[in-house]
């Protein structure tokens, strides 16, 4: 009997399985605060500088489009200020009836502004792992978005001065949704750690390829109206009960770098 | 093993899971890159006996479970039973350590790994998705590290 626990293997997994406990326990926290508080250094440098030479490499490939890539934001930039100018408007006159009426506004969320120092895209996950912890005020299930009020993922883990963040890409993800031209609701899901797929769209309704997906905010600590792409293919079809479409996120995880954790 | 080559295998394999954390997601193809941490835990499991590195395999998998995306202790567990398949395998079935078998056993070591990556997921009622294209992406990215690999690790540990 003590021969079998003294064998390597044996010893391993009963070494594993009590640190398992003890994690669930939460007694790992402090080892664990100070070997990331150790290691966050050496692992941001690194990933910023993975991050640099990819994107000097994404710029070399894309020299060839970058004249029609140009052309193409000159076009988009004039047809935003016309829609910006024209939101100006709206906004406006949303401020005069919310005054009429005695409605305040929203407020506006507090956001934790974090970096990512690493990210996990091994077996279908996409995870990513932020520089910020509790101490920031970062909580489980906190959401996180990109500049622009573009959804990433949410918080699964938290530690003093480092987080893990599930991002909306991840296998595993899901998020109550809705098309923003029709208002039908939908649910999207990661599709194999790439893309994302939105699924349950009622049959009996249209949608169309270019139309904007974003949070319904209608379960969880979701907020509504976040982006989270665009409706690229419709690829279920007649017989099916619901319709299903992938989707182009609205963030390019391989260009992120900076992100926002929006304070509950 | 000497007390030098036990730092610098330790380093190595600190290195790997930074690497596999920051680097690696960059070189992904449709999604899939290859696995450093298991690429060099096998490395040292077939240059060296099982029982001699056993806790190294250990506090990689420790390490790793702080920065993966998995529930903590599924990382280790699947590197440590990886690890030890792949030793008895290659102590019953090869007599020596030549480039063709220390590359069969990165495949086999791809796959078990896999296999207990998706079992364990199971068990720990964490959804991890199989997908065979990934599957085969990933071990011909570990074929291929393996091979640029093999000479230097093979002359630091051997």
């Amino acid at each position: 009997m003590k021969k079998i626990f003294s064998h390597p293997f044996v010893l391993s997994l009963l070494i594993i399985g009590s640190l398992i406990v003890f994690n669930t326990q939460g007694w790992l926290n402090p080892i664990k605060n100070i070997l990331y508080s150790v290691i966050t250094p050496g692992e941001e440098l690194s990933y910023r500088v993975s991050f640099q030479v990819n994107r000097f490499f994404d710029f070399l490939s894309s020299v060839n489009e970058l004249e029609n890539q140009n052309n193409e934001l000159k076009e988009e930039n004039q047809r935003l200020l016309g829609e910006l100018s024209q939101l100006n408007e709206v906004a406006r006159e949303n401020g005069l009836l919310r005054q009429q009426i005695s409605v305040t506004e929203n407020q506006p969320e507090e956001l934790i502004m974090a970096n990512i120092v690493g990210q996990d895209s091994s077996d279908l996950r996409r995870y990513f792992l932020i520089n910020k912890g509790y101490r920031d005020g970062i909580k489980e299930k906190s959401v996180v978005i990109a500049a622009g009020n573009l959804l990433v993922g949410q918080v699964t883990e938290v530690n003093r001065s480092f987080s893990k963040v599930q991002a909306i890409v991840d296998s595993s993800a899901r998020v109550n949704a809705l098309i923003q031209e029709s208002s039908i609701t939908g649910l999207v899901k990661g599709e194999k750690g790439e893309g994302l797929i939105i699924d349950l769209l009622p049959q009996s309704e249209s949608i169309e390829e270019g139309q904007l997906v974003i949070s319904s905010g209608l379960a969880g600590f979701l907020p509504g109206g976040l982006l989270i792409g665009q409706i690229e293919e419709i690829i279920s079809s007649d017989v099916q009960i619901s319709q299903m479409a992938r989707l182009k996120p609205a963030v390019n995880f391989n260009q992120l770098i900076k992100v926002f954790v929006i304070k509950d | 093993m000497s007390a030098v080559k036990k730092i610098l295998a330790i380093i190595i394999l600190i290195f790997s899971v930074i690497l596999q954390t920051t680097l690696i997601p960059f070189m992904d193809i449709w999604g899939a890159g290859p696995n450093l941490i298991l690429i060099l835990s096998l490395f040292l499991v077939i240059l060296k006996r099982f029982e001699r590195v056993w806790w190294m395999m250990l506090l990689t998998g420790l390490f790793a479970d702080l920065f993966l995306g998995l529930p903590f202790g599924l990382a280790s567990l699947a590197l440590v039973t990886t690890a030890y398949l792949i030793h008895s395998f290659n102590r019953s079935i090869f007599s020596g350590v030549k480039f063709w078998t220390m590359n069969s056993l990165v495949i086999l070591g791809t796959l078990a790994y896999a296999l207990l990556v998706f079992g364990l997921g199971k068990v720990f009622q964490f959804d991890i998705f199989f997908n065979f294209k990934h599957l085969l992406i990933e071990v011909g990215y570990n074929l291929l590290i393996s091979s640029i690999l093999y000479v230097g690790i093979k002359k630091i540990f051997r």
